[in-house]
């Protein structure tokens, strides 16, 4: 304490009082600041809680919209054709088929046999919608290869598909997400675009697993993304969104710098994929 | 040289301001409290027995005055840290904390063996209180870091901590200057006045925390890097 040598009285006690006053002061209004800033955060912390529960609400309406589409398509699809054919099926194979002659009844019987291959075949073509075998057996190289080919098969644009370090496949509901995000951004595309390429490539670094697509059409940039993914109509960005959420990814729409195409990446960290 | 009447003004401050202990040790056991506060208790009553104790030592003109006096210091600011302690979440805090009660007994060793006796009590309570001051401006960053409630002043440890506070700066510059106490005239009026006044209002503050309900309400996000 050798900054304190005082012994002048005066000095002292005006050091004392002031250096009191001073400390005080400062303290409470220490105090004070500290009581209204901290309802400043508070008032902010649920502001921004607010606006993530609401976006959760989004998400999930999203989700179980999408799953009642999905229901419906099922149903649709299981009504409209294989319940008509079924039912066909059955007025073939009906009673009076015993008292027919022979040759009308084997005439029955392969009808109701080729309706009965058909039914199979769209009861496949519902699973398949639902997941790909390609998928299941092959992995996403092979499913998202596939899809391209159909989609050139159209002739409606040309489309091409390349994996540069695909040597281990990831999990399968990984690789199911990783593949219905694909599959509604080409859908995307196809709808909205007009482009006359499309392009599909895979990258990987140590950190990250990378998806690209390029096109040559209208496309998005990520703020137009983002506002209409938060609209309500946007299922379909929203499903998106949802998914890389699971997956803790990330989406970036750009535009190139050339103006000639735009290009969407998906990001997945390596570490949420084990 | 102080006269007759100045000292029985001196002992009635002083006296009104060691009743003020009273107001939180009643509300402690008349309302039904919580564990946040068992500490406070043991501080009060820690502050209570050692101002009988002194007190009758003083009377009796007892050589073990000044080493009895000179303990009350070091306790009072070990239940203040590890009160404090207790109310930090964070673990970086904590660790700063109980690192810094550890320094401060190192410290305190030869500061008690070869200080003078004014010098020491002046010393050591201007130590305490600047790590007191300290250790509350954490414990106030991590509530606005990171809030628990809505209204911060609905903590019981809010006020118990504010007290603390208020009373270690407030007494900051009269602890500093007390080795000059015997040099200085008029000082002793300004220690006694200043003490006292603080002294109230800390009791003050304890008994509001004895008697505010804290709210139900709870927040808690994650991100501080104290919280580590």
């Amino acid at each position: 304490m050798f900054f304190l040598q005082v012994p002048n009285s005066n000095n002292t006690t005006y050091v004392v009082y002031f250096g009191t006053f001073g400390m005080l002061l400062l303290a409470v209004g220490l105090i004070v600041f500290i009581v209204f800033h901290q309802r400043k955060v508070i008032y902010y912390q649920l502001r921004m809680r607010n606006m993530q529960a609401d976006h959760q609400r989004l998400l999930l309406q999203a989700s179980l919209s999408s799953q009642e589409e999905e229901r419906q398509k099922i149903a649709a699809d299981l009504h409209d054709d294989a319940g008509p054919l079924l039912a066909t099926v059955r007025l073939y194979l009906n009673e009076n088929l015993i008292h027919q002659d022979q040759a009308t009844q084997l005439q029955s019987i392969y009808n109701a046999k080729q309706i009965v291959d058909d039914t199979i075949q769209l009861i496949r073509n519902i699973s398949h919608s639902l997941i790909p075998p390609t998928l299941k057996n092959f992995g996403l190289e092979s499913a998202m290869t596939d899809l391209i080919q159909k989609i050139n098969g159209t002739g409606s644009i040309n489309g091409s598909c390349r994996f540069h370090d695909y040597k281990r496949r990831l999990k399968l509901e990984q690789e199911l997400s990783v593949f219905r995000i694909l599959q509604e951004l080409v859908n995307n595309i196809l709808k909205h675009s007009n482009s006359s390429f499309l392009h599909v490539t895979q990258n990987k670094t140590d950190d990250y697993f990378y998806l690209r697509i390029h096109h040559d059409g209208d496309g998005l940039t990520q703020t137009e993304y983002e506002k209409l993914r938060d609209t309500p109509h946007g299922l379909g960005l929203k499903n998106i969104h949802s998914r890389i959420r699971i997956l803790n990814g990330k989406i970036f729409y750009e535009k190139d710098s050339t103006n000639t195409y735009y290009k969407v990446t998906l990001e997945l960290p390596i570490e949420a994929l084990q | 040289m102080i006269s007759d009447n100045e000292f029985i003004l001196y002992q009635i401050i002083e006296n009104i301001a060691r009743l003020s202990l009273f107001i939180p040790v009643f509300l402690y056991f008349y309302k039904k409290q919580n564990k946040e506060v068992w500490v406070l208790f043991y501080l009060l009553a820690f502050i209570f027995i050692h101002q009988i104790i002194y007190g009758s030592l003083l009377k009796r003109g007892s050589d073990f005055v000044e080493i009895f006096n000179s303990f009350y210091t070091p306790v009072e600011f070990l239940i203040t840290s590890l009160y404090i302690r207790t109310l930090l979440r964070g673990s970086l805090s904590k660790t700063l904390l109980l690192t810094s009660i550890i320094l401060y007994f190192i410290c305190w060793i030869p500061l008690f063996s070869f200080s003078k006796a004014q010098d020491y009590i002046s010393y050591i309570r201007a130590f305490s209180y600047s790590l007191i001051l300290i250790f509350s401006l954490l414990y106030y960053y991590e509530q606005i870091r990171n809030p628990k409630t809505i209204f911060v002043y609905m903590q019981k440890s809010f006020w118990i901590v504010s007290g603390f506070f208020l009373f270690a700066s407030g007494t900051f510059f009269i602890f500093l200057f007390d080795q000059f106490s015997s040099n200085v005239t008029g000082f002793f009026d300004q220690y006694v006045y200043i003490h006292a006044l603080l002294f109230i209002v800390r009791n003050f503050f304890f008994s509001t925390a004895m008697i505010i309900k804290p709210e139900k309400s709870s927040f808690s996000d994650e991100n501080s890097f104290l919280l580590v």
